[in-house]
């Protein structure tokens, strides 16, 4: 059985259906977890040039109302899901230690783990790599028109 | 409100709009409902967080029920022709065969070909130039030929096009000669009636005969009466919606038998510049690995802009980002298994489509030899260093370090995505083993017809969007003489 359902995320989302509610703005706790996701997923990145959460929010807004709430389970999830192993939450993590955390995650044995991460990871994809300053580090001239 | 029409056509991508086509110019009163809006050309803006959301369905969210496998689907007015790469291949000649022996449709093959050639007419379907080549496809050429595997030019359907390489992410330079424009035009001119942003809910029938469809649109509840129903709404779209219309299951084969080719992704980094992103992204094929009948894995190049990219290459932190500051210098390419692993569309409540899907182990040990050999190719054409993107990527510099590599594909590991869903209404005489005849007419059914991808008795092992074509004017043809 797979232990967190709710963690379906492709490109970046997923096809769950949940009945739910309308999903609230990302409070402070939650953008900041979503920084340090990024900050460890995408090393190197000038994250300080680039308005991660913004891309991110604006990215959430445009997903089926399922994934929304998915997404915001996964952050959490992450979040927490160190405490046990590090005795922390991830946002509070050395930056080694979110490393460490998020490879041992990427290549568990457990599927749910693996799943978490690659998640995590395309969601903050679409959130980075949308920005030119991103764009710059890669080469990337961006669009023709 | 409350419509009337001889044909309702529910989806409007590569079967639906050959259906429409065929059905206008033969003087039927044609209604085209597709779910998404019109786009046009002008309006792309050639960047992910805008096209994504607008082209593919669920913004680009789609995966297999376990998350495991990300789906790609258009949408819009034109569906998947609007995003897709316009390769135009046709089913191996070996592979019809046994579709016609297995499912008991002898004619299919020669009615095919014939429906084959005058979409390729209408496409205007040639060649990908030598000049179309970038440099991300010479590679490829390059490291397969130097390989000594088998290897061919691709077709496609493009014109005026000016090599932005923004193809997947809709041209704006309206180079595609799609459903968009080419079918849709001709059957609106012959006096098809197309409505954008129209979501079927419920197909209506009583007494085993369809009477028309349930929709909602952003103005309220649509009712539409109609002769027939053509269903075009994808592999996925389709068959839940017949599910949810409690249609044609008497055999459980309504979403059965789904197939979705995987692919994953091998990159490399070269000396020097590839800018891969540049250019006609696919014109070349590996076909070494592939056995049009038993499977395997079909090779070609692919490349994807910086969202795509950064979620396709495998890895985290600093290695990763590393890989994305040689994102000028990378080539890569796609391993896309002809599976035989099947799954099944399910829908929920309301009717949107749930796939469930998992690898069996006999494609997951030929995805492993794909990745393999997508390495082969990569290295064979000069490349410093590939990357297999497994969970933990395994870099490789030269080819021998690949002999004792042993794969072990699970999932997520790699990560893989799909974009050929098919079979899921599969073609044959046999109602216990198949959702539609020869005819793509609902086993049981009368007055539907179904013209996309779904109808395919099997995965095809190459790309599907000319045979969906085909199949859409075959069985709108058909239809067309019997009403």
């Amino acid at each position: 059985m797979e232990r967190r359902a709710f963690l379906k995320l492709g490109v970046l989302g997923t096809s769950g259906a949940l009945v739910l509610g309308a999903v609230p703005a990302l409070g402070t706790d939650e953008q900041r977890v979503v920084e340090a996701l990024a900050a460890a997923i995408f090393a190197g990145v000038p994250l300080g040039e680039l308005d991660v959460v913004g891309a991110y929010e604006r990215s959430l807004a445009v997903l089926p109302r399922s994934v929304r709430w998915q997404a915001r389970g996964l952050m959490r999830a992450l979040e927490w899901e160190p405490v046990l192993r590090y005795g922390a939450r991830f946002s509070r993590l050395t930056p080694s230690d979110r490393q460490a955390f998020l490879t041992g995650m990427a290549t568990s044995s457990l599927y749910s783990r693996r799943l978490m991460v690659h998640g995590a990871k395309q969601l903050l994809a679409m959130a980075t790599y949308q920005q030119e300053p991103a764009w710059k580090l890669m080469g990337y001239d961006g669009p023709l028109l | 409100m409350h419509l009337d029409c001889d044909v309702a056509v529910v989806g409007s991508g590569a079967g639906g709009s050959a259906a429409a086509d065929a059905l206008a110019r033969a003087g039927h009163d044609v209604l085209v409902l597709e779910m998404g809006e019109r786009q046009e050309p002008s309006t792309f803006t050639q960047r992910e967080e805008d096209m994504l959301p607008r082209l593919f369905q669920d913004a680009g969210a789609r995966t297999t029920l376990d998350g495991a496998i990300t789906v790609m689907q258009g949408k819009g007015l034109g569906g998947s022709t609007l995003h897709n790469l316009n390769l135009c291949k046709r089913v191996d000649d070996t592979l019809l065969d046994r579709w016609a022996e297995d499912r008991g449709l002898p004619d299919l093959p020669s009615r095919l070909q014939a429906a084959y050639a005058k979409v390729e007419s209408d496409l205007e379907v040639v060649d990908v130039s030598d000049a179309q080549l970038n440099r991300n496809n010479r590679l490829f050429r390059s490291g397969v030929q130097s390989l000594g595997w088998a290897n061919g030019r691709l077709k496609h359907n493009r014109k005026g096009c000016i090599g932005s390489g923004f193809c997947e992410l809709g041209c704006a330079y309206d180079a595609k000669m799609n459903a968009a424009r080419v079918l849709l035009p001709r059957a609106e001119r012959a006096g098809a009636r197309l409505m954008t942003g129209v979501r079927v809910e419920r197909v209506l029938h009583r007494f085993g005969r369809v009477t028309g469809l349930s929709a909602v649109t952003s103005d309220g509840r649509v009712r539409i009466e109609a002769r027939a129903v053509v269903l075009a709404a994808s592999a996925t779209g389709s068959p839940a919606l017949l599910l949810a219309s409690g249609l044609g299951d008497a055999h459980r084969q309504v979403g059965a038998h789904l197939h979705i080719h995987p692919g994953g992704t091998v990159g490399g980094t070269f000396r020097d510049v590839v800018d891969g992103w540049k250019g006609v992204p696919q014109g070349w094929e590996c076909t070494e690995h592939l056995d049009p009948v038993k499977g395997g894995c079909w090779l070609v190049p692919v490349f994807g802009h910086p969202v795509t990219t950064a979620a396709m290459l495998p890895g985290l932190g600093a290695d990763h980002t590393r890989m994305m500051g040689r994102y000028r210098h990378l080539a890569a390419l796609t391993t896309m298994l002809h599976d035989h692993s099947s799954g099944r569309v399910l829908a929920d409540r309301k009717g949107r489509p749930m796939i469930r899907y998992r690898l069996g182990p006999r494609d997951r040990a030929h995805m492993a030899e794909g990745l393999v050999a997508g390495a082969r190719i990569l290295l064979a054409a000069g490349a410093d260093e590939v990357v297999l993107p497994m969970a933990q990527p395994i870099r490789v510099r030269i080819a021998p370090e690949l002999d004792d590599l042993d794969l072990s594909v699970r999932r997520l590991d790699p990560a893989l995505a799909a974009v050929h869903p098919m079979g899921s209404l599969r073609m044959g005489s046999d109602p216990r083993s198949s959702a539609c005849d020869g005819e793509g007419r609902l086993h049981g059914t009368r007055g539907l017809v179904v013209a996309d991808g779904s109808l395919m008795p099997s995965s095809t092992g190459g790309p599907p969007q000319l045979t969906i074509y085909a199949l859409g004017r075959l069985v709108g043809e058909s239809l067309a003489e019997r009403l």
